[in-house]
C-alpha cells in the first residue's frame, strides 16, 4: 500500500517533469541569437521598388521575415559587399551574379524584371557606330555589359581594338559624356533618360524590345542554406508587393521617393521595363533550356560570353545557381 | 506499567527533539534561500532577466521553509517536514527546465537536502519513502538537465557547487548523527552504496577531467589551426597580390607609355595600349578591384580604370611614397579615404635602365578581406573570425555582427581616434561611431597573446562566453583572431560529461539497487531472527527461526532455536508443576473450606449446646446437630456408667440408634470401636468397617461403611464417647478427627457444665429450704420472746392481741400465702380482706381488714393498697426484728469484750482463770461455771 503511494508520487513527479519539459520546449526554448534582418540591395531602379513596397506595406512582416533594404547609389558598389557578406542579397543581372559567384556562392531564387531597355548612348557628334573609331566607349569592364559594346562594334564591322573601352558606371554615364571623358557608353534607366535629356542619343540598339540583361534576385548561398524559410517568406512577400505595385503605381512612386529621399516627380515609371510576375517567373524557370526566354538559356549565353571574354575562368554551375525552389508553390 | 510509561516518555522526548530539529532545519533552509533571494535581488536590474526565475524560486522556497518552521513550532512537525520536503523536491524539478549547467550540483544538492530533511524532520517510518523520493528527484534533475535541450539561461555552476558541497556536508553530518537510528538494512545499504558510489564518483570525475582536458586540447588545436590557416590566407593573398602587381608593373605597354615624354602621352597609341592593359588587369576581379592606375614618378594619376581619379595627385599616398623610397612593391594596410575603405598594392614601373618611371597601383575594396574571412568561417554561428589591426584594434574583417566591421575593439580616446583617422587608419566618424563593440578583454588578450595563447572573452555578437586565440600575419601588423563560443567548444566535452554523468548515474542507480538487494539478503535473516525473538518475547514460544544458511547467522539461528526449545521444555515442566500445585492448592483450599465449615459447625453446635442446661435434652440435641451439620447418618453419644464397666448409649439421631437407645444399648468397655475408645481415651477410626479388625456387626446400623469414635473427656478422665458413622467408605480422616475432637471436647465441657449446673441448682434449692426454715424459726422465737400476738384496730381504738386469732380465712391465707378478699353478698355477714405478710416467701403474719358494713364492695385500689401496705409492713417488721437482733448482738459482743479485757488485764494465770469464771457466771446468772485445764496425755488421746 505504502509502496503504491510512493510509486504514485514518483509517477506524478515524472508526469510533471515531462509536462514541464514539453511546455518548456516551447516556453523556455532559448531563442537562438536573433538572426539579423536580411539586408537587400536596391538602387535607383524602377524594378527594385518592389522591395520598398514590400517593406513599406508590411508584406515582409506579414510573412514573418525581417528585411532591411540597403541603398546603393552605384549598382556595382553592392557587388563587393555582397561578396563580403555585408549584405545578404542584391538585384543583379545574370552576368553579375556569375562574377560575384566567384567570391561568394550565390543563389538566384527569382527574377525581378527584364532589365528594361539598356542601350548605348552617344554624344550628338557620334552619328553612327563607325564614328566611334578611336573614341572612348564607357561600360562596365569585364562584365556582361561589355558584350553589348562588342555586339555594337561587330555590327559595324569593328572590334574592341578600334575603340578605347573604359570602365564607367552606368549611373555616371551622362556626367562622363558631358565631360567628354567618353563619347559613348552603355547605360540604363534612369541614366539613359538623363543622358538623352542632356543631348545624348541612343546609338545602339535602336530596337527597344531587345532584352539582354534580366534582373534576378540573388542571395548569398550560405544565407539561403541557413534561412530557407526566411527566403521563402521573402519571395512570398515580393510577389505580394508586385501584385500591389501593379495596382498602385502612384503609391509605388511615393514609397520609392520616400526611401530614396527625392521628390516624387523624380521617380518615373520605366515604360520599357517589365516587372516579372509570379507567373513570369514560373514560365522562365520552367521553359525548356533551348527556349531563348528560358532563364537557363540566358544564363548559359552570358556564361559563355564571360568565359570567352576572360571574365570567368570556369563554367559556373548554372543549374545550381538558379533555383526555383523558393518560388511559392503554384496553386 | 512502568515500562509503558518509560516508553511513552521516550517517545515524547523523541517527538520533541524532532520538532526542534524540524524548526531548526526549516529556519536554516529558509534563511539560506532568503540569502540567495537577497543576493539575486541585489544583483538587480542588469541581470534581472537571468535572475528572475532564481529569485522567484528562492523566495518561494524561503517562504515555504518559514511556513514549515512555523507549523513545526505549532507542533505539527511531521506535516511541516513533509511540506518542506515535497515542496523542495517538486520545485527543484523546475530548475533543469529554466536553467541548465547546474544539473549535477542541483541534483546532488536536492537529493542530499531531501535525505537530510527526511532524517531530521520525518518519523522513522517515513524515512524510506523520503530517501527514495529524494534520490529519485535528484537523479531526475540530473537526467533532465543532461537530456533536455538547453533551456533558459546557462549559469556558471561554480557557486552552486560550493553551495552544494557546504550544504551536503551539513546534511551528511545530520544523516551521520541519525545513523544509529537506522535499521540494519538501511545501514548496510548505505554502507554498500557509499563504498560503491564514492569510487564511481571519483573515477567519473577523474575520467571526465582527463577527457575534458583532451577535448579542450583538441578544441584549442582546432582553433589554433583555424587561426593559422586564416592568417595564412590573408598572408598569401597579400603575397600573391604583391607578386602580381610586381609582375604587372613590368608590362611593356605601361613602360612604353611612361617612357613617352609627358606631352606625347595624350592620344598616343601607347596610352591606348596602356589603358587596355589596365582594363585587362581589372578584369581579374571586377568585383573587388576598384581601380587600376598608373602614376607617374611625381605621383600624378595618368591612367586609371576609374576615370574620376585621372589627373589626381597621389604623391603623398603611402603606396606611392613607399615604392619610390624602396623601389620595391608595396602592400598597404586598409586605408580609409573619403568614405572608401581600400587596400592598395603598388609596384614601381621601371624603364630598362632600371629607373622608376612610375608606379602601378591597384585599389582593392577592403571588403575583399571580409569576403576571405567569410570564406573561412561562413556565417558559422559558433566560430567568429576577426582580422584585426594590432594598432587600431580595428576589425578589418569580421564574421560577427556586420555593423561592427571596421569598428575598433579598443576604447580609444577622441584624440587617438582623430589621429588614426588623419592617418587613414580608421574610418571617418565620431568616436562613438568608430568605437563600436569594444571589448577590453579582447584587447588585453590580444596584447598578451604570446604569453597566453588562449583567453576568454564575452562576445556580444554571439551572446556567449568565448574562447579566443589568434595568429599573427607575416605581411601586415594584423592578427587573425578566432573565437569560439564555449557552448560550441565545450559541446564535445559536454557530451562526454553528459555520458559520464548518465553512465555514472545509471551505475549509481544499479549500485543502490544492488546495495539494497545485498543489504536485504544480509539483513533479512537477522530481521527474521529479530521478528522471531519479538514473537517469543511477546509470548509465542512456538516461533522458530527458519534460517538454513551455513554461516554465523545460520549458527546463531540454530543456537537460537535450541535455546527456544530449552526454554519451551523448561516452561512445559514448569507448567506441569504449576498444574500440580494448583490441584494441591485447590485440594488444600477445599480442605480448608471444609475445615472452616466444620469449625463453623463446631462453633455453632458449641454455642447451642452451651445454652442448654439439661442433660436429657442436651445429648439428643448434640446427636442431632452433629449429624445434621457434618452430614453423618448416625451420631451416638455414649456415657460410661458409674461402675466403669459399660458405656451406655445416651442419645442417637438415626432410626437404628433410637432403637438401640430404647433397648438401653450399652457396650462393654474394651469391646468394639466405642468400647475401646471409652476405655483407652483415644479416638478410633474404622474406614471400612467391613474389613476392620474391630468391626462390630450391628444389626441396627447395617449400612455403616465408616465409623469414628472420639473420647469425651473431662480433666483427662474419659466420661464417654462420641460415635459417628457414615454410609460412605473412608469417610473419615485425621483432619475430621481433629475437628470432631474439638467438638467432642466442647460436648464434654457442655456435659460437665450441665452436670455442675444441676448440682448447683440442687444446692441452691436445699439452701433456700434451710433459710425459710430458719426464718420461720427466728420469727417464732422472736414472737415468743417479744410475746407478740398481733394488734387490732377498730373504730373504738387499737388494742394488743392477747391471743392468737384463729379463723378459716387466716388459716387459708397463712397456708396458701395468697391474699383473700370477700365482698358482700347474701351469705356473707361481713366482707373482709386477708393479706399475708410475707418475708422472703414465708408468711410471718396476716393483715385482716373487715368492713364495717355488710354491703361493702372492695375495689382493686383498696386491695392493692392493702397488699402494698402488707409488703412494706413485712420489710419494716423484718428490719425491726433485725435491729433488735443486732442490738442484742452488740450487747453480747460488748459483754465478751469486757470479759476479755478483764481476763487480759491480769497476767496471773490463776487470776485469769478466776476472772474468766466469775465473768461467765455474771453474764450467765444462775449458771455453774467450771473451767478445767486438760493434761498433755488427754490432748494426745483426743488427736
Amino acid at each position: 500500500m505504502k509502496s503504491a503511494i510512493l510509486v504514485k508520487i514518483v509517477l506524478l513527479a515524472l508526469i510533471v517533469s515531462a509536462l514541464a519539459s514539453c511546455s518548456g520546449g516551447s516556453l523556455f526554448q532559448p531563442t537562438p541569437r536573433p538572426l539579423p534582418p536580411l539586408r537587400v540591395e536596391y538602387t535607383f531602379w524602377w524594378g527594385d521598388y518592389t522591395l520598398l513596397v514590400a517593406k513599406e506595406k508590411g508584406f515582409f512582416a506579414e510573412e514573418g521575415v525581417e528585411v532591411e533594404p540597403v541603398y546603393y547609389k552605384i549598382y556595382t558598389d553592392a557587388f563587393s559587399d555582397l561578396a563580403a557578406g555585408q549584405i545578404d542579397a542584391a538585384y543583379l543581372a545574370i552576368g553579375d551574379v556569375m562574377s560575384i559567384n566567384r567570391h561568394a556562392p550565390l543563389k538566384v531564387i527569382g527574377l525581378e524584371d527584364d532589365g528594361g531597355y539598356m542601350p548605348i548612348v552617344a554624344q550628338p557628334e557620334i552619328k553612327s557606330i563607325s564614328d566611334l573609331k578611336g573614341k572612348t566607349v564607357g561600360t562596365l569592364v569585364g562584365t556582361q555589359y561589355e558584350l553589348l559594346v562588342r555586339e555594337m562594334l561587330a555590327s559595324a564591322g569593328m572590334s574592341a581594338a578600334d575603340v578605347n573601352i573604359r570602365n564607367v558606371n552606368p549611373e555616371q554615364v551622362s556626367e562622363a559624356l558631358s565631360k567628354n571623358e567618353i563619347q559613348a557608353a552603355f547605360t540604363w534607366e534612369p541614366s539613359t533618360s538623363q543622358a538623352i535629356k542632356e543631348g545624348a542619343h541612343i546609338l545602339y540598339p535602336t530596337d527597344n524590345t531587345l532584352r539582354l540583361f534580366p534582373d534576378t534576385i540573388a542571395f548569398r548561398q550560405n544565407v539561403v542554406d541557413q534561412r530557407p524559410q526566411d527566403i521563402q517568406a521573402y519571395m512570398r512577400a515580393m510577389f505580394k508587393a508586385i501584385a500591389y505595385r501593379f495596382n498602385h503605381p502612384e503609391e509605388t512612386r511615393q514609397i520609392a521617393a520616400k526611401y530614396l529621399g527625392v521628390p516624387v516627380k523624380q521617380i518615373e515609371a520605366d515604360p520599357n521595363l517589365k516587372v516579372y510576375t509570379y507567373e513570369d517567373n514560373l514560365a522562365m524557370y520552367t521553359l525548356p533550356v533551348s527556349e531563348a526566354n528560358s532563364i537557363f538559356n540566358i544564363a548559359q549565353k552570358t556564361a559563355d560570353y564571360l568565359i570567352s571574354s576572360g571574365a570567368l575562368a570556369i563554367q559556373p554551375n548554372i543549374k545550381s545557381i538558379f533555383t526555383p525552389n523558393f518560388l511559392p508553390q503554384p496553386k | 506499567m512502568s515500562d509503558t510509561y518509560a516508553t511513552e516518555q521516550k517517545t515524547i522526548k523523541q517527538e520533541e527533539t524532532r520538532r526542534t530539529r524540524t524548526i531548526w532545519v526549516s529556519v536554516i533552509i529558509g534563511s539560506l534561500f532568503a540569502l540567495i533571494s537577497g543576493i539575486l535581488f541585489a544583483q538587480g536590474a542588469d541581470k534581472f532577466a537571468v535572475n528572475i526565475w532564481g529569485l522567484s524560486i528562492a523566495t518561494l522556497l524561503s517562504l515555504i521553509s518559514f511556513i514549515s518552521a512555523w507549523m513545526a513550532w505549532r507542533g505539527r512537525a511531521t506535516v511541516a517536514g513533509a511540506l518542506l520536503l515535497t515542496s523542495i523536491l517538486l520545485i527543484s524539478l523546475a530548475i533543469p527546465v529554466i536553467a541548465h549547467g547546474q544539473g549535477v550540483a542541483i541534483g546532488a544538492l536536492v537529493a542530499i537536502l531531501g535525505m537530510g530533511i527526511t532524517a531530521a524532520t520525518l518519523p522513522l517510518k517515513y524515512s524510506t519513502r523520503g530517501n527514495t523520493l529524494s534520490l529519485l528527484v535528484g537523479a531526475l534533475i540530473i537526467v533532465l538537465d543532461q537530456l533536455l535541450p538547453d533551456f533558459g539561461f546557462y549559469t556558471e555552476p561554480i557557486y552552486t557547487q560550493v553551495f552544494a558541497i557546504v550544504l551536503s556536508a551539513i546534511f551528511i553530518f545530520i544523516i551521520a548523527r541519525q545513523f544509529n537510528e537506522f535499521t540494519l538494512r538501511a545501514k548496510l545499504a548505505l554502507a554498500f552504496a557509499t563504498i560503491t558510489i564514492i569510487p564511481l564518483v571519483i573515477l567519473g570525475i577523474y575520467n571526465n577531467y582527463v577527457t575534458a582536458q583532451t577535448l579542450t586540447q583538441e578544441s584549442h588545436d582546432r582553433l589554433t589551426s583555424l587561426a593559422n590557416s586564416l592568417a595564412e590566407t590573408f598572408d598569401s593573398f597579400y603575397i600573391q597580390q604583391t607578386e602580381s602587381i610586381r609582375t604587372e608593373a613590368r608590362q611593356t605597354a605601361l613602360i612604353d607609355y611612361l617612357s613617352l615624354a609627358p606631352q606625347d602621352r595624350e592620344s598616343s597609341v601607347e596610352k591606348s595600349k596602356a589603358e587596355i592593359t589596365l582594363s585587362l588587369f581589372q578584369r581579374k576581379d571586377p568585383i573587388f578591384i576598384d581601380s587600376y592606375a598608373v602614376l607617374d614618378a611625381t605621383g600624378k594619376n595618368l591612367l586609371d580604370t576609374s576615370a574620376e581619379h585621372i589627373g589626381g595627385d597621389e604623391s603623398v599616398r603611402i603606396y606611392f611614397t613607399q615604392v619610390i623610397k624602396t623601389g620595391a612593391p608595396f602592400a598597404s594596410n586598409v586605408i580609409f579615404i573619403g568614405g572608401k575603405k581600400s587596400v592598395y598594392f603598388s609596384a614601381p614601373i621601371k624603364n630598362p635602365a632600371n629607373q622608376i618611371i612610375g608606379v602601378l597601383r591597384v585599389e582593392y575594396r577592403a571588403t575583399i578581406l571580409q569576403s576571405m574571412a567569410r570564406a573561412v568561417a561562413p556565417n558559422d554561428s559558433d566560430i567568429t573570425v576577426t582580422l584585426m589591426d594590432r594598432i587600431s584594434y580595428l576589425r578589418l574583417a569580421y564574421t560577427g555582427n556586420r555593423d561592427e566591421l571596421f569598428k575598433s575593439y579598443k576604447s580609444f580616446n577622441t584624440l587617438e581616434v582623430v589621429a588614426f583617422q588623419s592617418e587613414g587608419r580608421m574610418p571617418p566618424g565620431t568616436p562613438a561611431e568608430v568605437l563600436v563593440g569594444t571589448n577590453a578583454k579582447v584587447v588585453d588578450g590580444i596584447n598578451h597573446l604570446d604569453a597566453v595563447p588562449f583567453f576568454d572573452a564575452y562576445s556580444d555578437s554571439l551572446g556567449v562566453n568565448t574562447v579566443n586565440t589568434g595568429a599573427k600575419l607575416k605581411t601586415q601588423n594584423w592578427i587573425a583572431l578566432v573565437r569560439e563560443s564555449y557552448t560550441s567548444s565545450a559541446a564535445t566535452i559536454k557530451t562526454q560529461t553528459r555520458n559520464t554523468i548518465l553512465i555514472s548515474l545509471a551505475l549509481a542507480g544499479m549500485a543502490i539497487l544492488l546495495a539494497l538487494g545485498g543489504a536485504q539478503i544480509l539483513a533479512s535473516p537477522l530481521v527474521a531472527l529479530t521478528k522471531v525473538a519479538e514473537q517469543i518475547a511477546s509470548g509465542d514460544i512456538s516461533a522458530r527461526a527458519n534460517i538454513h544458511t551455513q554461516d554465523e547467522i545460520g549458527a546463531l539461528s540454530h543456537s537460537f532455536n535450541r535455546m527456544t526449545d530449552e526454554l519451551n521444555a523448561t516452561l512445559d515442566s514448569l507448567e506441569g508443576r504449576v498444574a500440580e500445585r494448583t490441584v494441591d492448592l485447590e485440594a488444600a483450599q477445599q480442605q480448608s473450606e471444609k475445615r472452616a465449615n466444620e469449625l463453623e459447625a463446631i462453633s455453632e453446635i458449641s454455642k447451642i449446646v452451651a445454652s442448654e442446661q439439661k442433660l436429657e435434652t442436651l445429648l439428643p440435641l448434640i446427636a442431632r446437630l452433629v449429624s445434621e451439620r457434618f452430614g453423618f447418618y448416625h451420631t451416638g453419644i455414649f456415657l460410661i456408667e458409674e461402675t466403669k464397666q459399660f458405656a451406655v448409649l445416651q442419645a442417637a439421631n438415626s432410626e437404628g440408634g433410637k432403637r438401640m437407645l430404647a433397648r438401653g444399648h450399652k457396650l462393654e468397655l474394651g469391646h468394639g470401636i466405642v468400647g475401646n475408645v471409652a476405655q483407652s481415651g483415644e479416638h478410633r477410626i474404622a474406614l471400612d468397617v467391613g474389613t476392620d479388625s474391630v468391626y462390630f456387626n450391628n444389626p441396627d446400623m447395617p449400612t455403616t461403611r465408616s465409623e469414628m469414635a472420639l473420647p469425651l473427656k473431662i480433666r483427662n478422665q474419659t466420661i464417654g464417647a462420641l460415635d459417628v458413622q457414615s454410609e460412605l467408605a473412608s469417610a473419615f480422616s485425621e483432619s475430621d478427627v481433629k475437628n470432631l475432637s474439638i467438638l467432642a471436647d466442647q460436648i464434654s465441657i457442655a456435659l460437665e457444665n450441665t452436670r455442675l449446673f444441676e448440682q448447683t441448682q440442687q444446692a441452691l434449692s436445699e439452701t433456700q429450704t434451710l433459710y425459710r426454715q430458719n426464718l420461720q424459726k427466728d420469727w417464732a422465737t422472736f414472737i415468743g420472746e417479744e410475746n407478740l400476738v398481733g394488734y387490732r384496730q377498730t373504730m373504738k381504738g387499737g388494742t394488743k392481741l392477747k391471743e392468737t386469732i384463729e379463723s378459716d380465712e387466716i388459716r387459708r391465707v397463712t397456708n396458701s400465702g395468697a391474699s383473700l378478699y370477700i365482698n358482700a353478698d347474701a351469705n356473707v355477714q361481713e366482707p373482709y380482706i386477708v393479706v399475708p405478710i410475707k418475708l422472703r416467701g414465708q408468711v410471718i403474719g396476716v393483715l385482716n381488714v373487715k368492713a364495717p358494713t355488710q354491703d361493702r364492695q372492695w375495689n382493686a385500689d383498696e386491695i392493692n393498697l392493702v397488699e402494698a401496705i402488707s409488703e412494706r409492713l413485712s420489710i419494716a417488721l423484718e428490719n425491726a426484728r433485725l435491729i433488735q437482733e443486732s442490738q442484742r448482738q452488740v450487747v453480747k459482743q460488748q459483754t465478751i469484750r469486757d470479759m476479755t479485757e478483764k481476763i487480759s488485764s491480769s497476767i496471773n494465770l490463776k487470776n485469769v482463770l478466776q476472772i474468766a469464771v466469775e465473768e461467765l457466771g455474771r453474764v450467765l446468772p444462775g449458771s455453774e461455771v467450771v473451767l478445767k485445764l486438760t493434761s498433755t496425755d488427754e490432748a494426745s488421746q483426743q488427736s
